[in-house]
């Protein structure tokens, strides 16, 4: 019986591995096909091995053949640590930009950029406006040089 | 619905070559795998995804003007 759990849980993960390289390559042709009915018929096929793999993960999952490892709270905070400098650098080179930008055409920066953080700052619709007429004016000086 | 004749691209024939037989690979592995497992649950699954596959395959066949495989 023992083997015979084995056995399954092998043909198990393997055709979840199939799968996986089955929508690797499918995703792959979608990004290479000029045909617009080509692609579609990629991306229904695509979307049927999501459903299917997903399918046979829950049912890994449901016999404990797949338990994935946690990750532990000190490589999280280790992650968490370095989002965080990623977070401030890309800030700063937002902050230039938009002073450099603001340089050239005499206006005065928003203030949003200064307040921007992860998973905040940017879904404030208001903000996402201002954004917008600033590249706007951006574009403009462009086209005027 | 199938390509005019002549006017499918090389890298998409080429690409539909080799993912019809990655299509026609799954067919048969899964149905091996449903005579092979013991868990009625797994078997069936076998069982369906190979039918899947075999849609899959023929609908993308339908790009070679081909037809259905039997």
């Amino acid at each position: 019986m023992k083997q015979d759990q084995v056995t399954d849980k092998n043909l198990c993960m393997s055709m979840i591995n199939q799968l996986k390289w089955d929508a690797t390559c499918l995703t792959q042709k979608i990004l290479e096909t000029s045909d617009q009915q080509l692609r579609q018929d990629y991306i229904n096929v695509l979307d049927r091995t999501f459903a299917e793999q997903k399918q046979l993960y829950d049912l890994a999952n449901q016999y404990g053949w797949h338990q994935p490892m946690m990750a532990d709270q000190s490589m999280i905070s280790k992650v968490q640590s370095g989002l965080h400098n990623l977070s401030n650098e890309i800030q700063q080179s937002m902050m230039s930009i938009h002073h450099q930008q603001a340089q050239q055409q005499g206006i005065q920066a928003p203030t949003y950029y200064n307040t921007m953080d992860f998973g905040q700052g940017m879904t404030n619709s208001v903000n996402q406006q201002q954004q917008l007429q600033y590249q706007g004016l951006g574009q403009q000086q462009n086209y005027n040089r | 619905m199938p390509h005019a004749k002549g006017q499918i691209t090389t890298r998409e024939l080429i690409d539909l070559q080799a993912h019809l037989m990655l299509e026609t690979n799954l067919v048969g592995q899964f149905n091996h795998f449903a005579r092979e497992c013991t868990d009625p649950q797994l078997q069936r699954m076998c069982q369906d995804m190979a039918r899947s596959r075999m849609s899959c395959y023929q609908l993308l066949s339908q790009h070679m003007n081909i037809g259905n495989m039997q």
